[in-house]
């Protein structure tokens, strides 16, 4: 007879083989150190840094396909199922969000409040998105969520010298930076997941 | 839907042998999985996984089909009365929790 505990563990198994591709964490790290790359090296014609974004970003692209093989090799492939869940979540959620974003900006440009803390809001309302998915086992997009948002909306200005909050255009550098900073992290716990839930293989188990 | 005693009793043993489940539970939330993955999954080596799938497959609850060209590649999928038999199953796993945790929290 299995116990709670079993079942829970089964759940597990069944959450990660759902949205297997989600919990490959080491791609949303990538997206994560892109948002990294892109806030201290801006597109042209700015930044000192200019010269050095096409070899960063094929270098993302290198680690991307090492990565691709990686997961390939150690945890096989699964064909996902297209449920109608799955194609809500995939296709209809990110139109939303993007016609959301597109609603926020328009909003905030008629009220003449708009900013970067805006792009902060959207992202964070997109980590929370995710982390609804699946709240048990990505509850850490949630906390990133709560963290990026609070940062953004907090009255931040008041403790930088030039009374301008750190998530406005006069610096483009912070919302890439947090944003990406929050990506990389959870990135790591999706993996950790996918790497508990997944275990080595061992040749001398009996049945 | 029964009693708790004859969902105990209807329980398909093909399938609530725990490798066996955690087999048809990560086949049931997917297309078809690969031999790999289910090895990770269960953490069987070769040849014990080969052996669970060879019983579900004479069960009828998986397909195993190899591909014939390009590198050798298994994959597993739940036929469509496996994937019946394993939703009937996690519904009636799913009775029993809810039962066990009703009669625990009446005897606190």
């Amino acid at each position: 007879m299995h116990t709670p505990h079993d079942i829970d563990h089964l759940e597990r198994i069944r959450a990660v083989t759902a949205d297997f591709g989600g919990y490959q964490g080491l791609y949303t790290c990538l997206l994560g150190l892109f948002g990294i790359w892109v806030a201290f090296t801006p597109l042209p014609p700015v930044g000192p840094w200019t010269g050095l974004f096409p070899i960063g970003a094929l270098l993302l692209v290198g680690l991307f396909v090492a990565a691709q093989r990686h997961y390939r090799r150690r945890f096989g492939q699964v064909r996902p199922r297209w449920t109608t869940r799955r194609v809500l979540w995939l296709v209809l959620v990110p139109m939303g969000l993007l016609f959301g974003y597109l609603l926020l900006m328009s909003v905030t440009n008629v009220l003449g409040v708009q900013g970067g803390w805006v792009f902060g809001v959207f992202i964070a309302i997109c980590l929370a998105v995710i982390g609804c998915s699946h709240p048990r086992t990505r509850w850490h997009y949630l906390v990133g969520a709560a963290l990026l948002l609070a940062l953004a909306l907090a009255p931040l200005g008041a403790l930088v010298p030039s009374g301008i909050h750190p998530f406005e255009w006069e610096y483009p550098v912070m919302v890439p930076l947090v944003a990406g900073g929050i990506l990389v992290v959870n990135g790591l716990l999706d993996h950790r997941t996918l790497g508990r839930t997944l275990t080595s293989v061992s040749e001398s188990e009996t049945d | 839907m029964g009693t708790p005693f004859e969902d105990m009793a209807e329980i398909d043993r093909l399938v609530h042998e725990p490798s066996r489940l955690a087999i048809t539970s990560a086949l049931s939330s997917c297309e078809s999985a690969d031999f790999l993955f289910l090895q990770r999954i269960t953490g069987l080596s070769k040849g014990n996984l080969s052996s669970h799938l060879s019983k579900l497959e004479k069960g009828g609850i998986v397909a195993i089909s190899k591909n014939a060209s390009g590198p050798p590649r298994t994959t597993i999928r739940l036929t469509p009365a496996g994937r019946e038999v394993v939703a009937e199953h996690w519904e009636r796993l799913t009775r029993l929790r809810d039962a066990a945790r009703d009669w625990t929290a009446s005897q606190e």
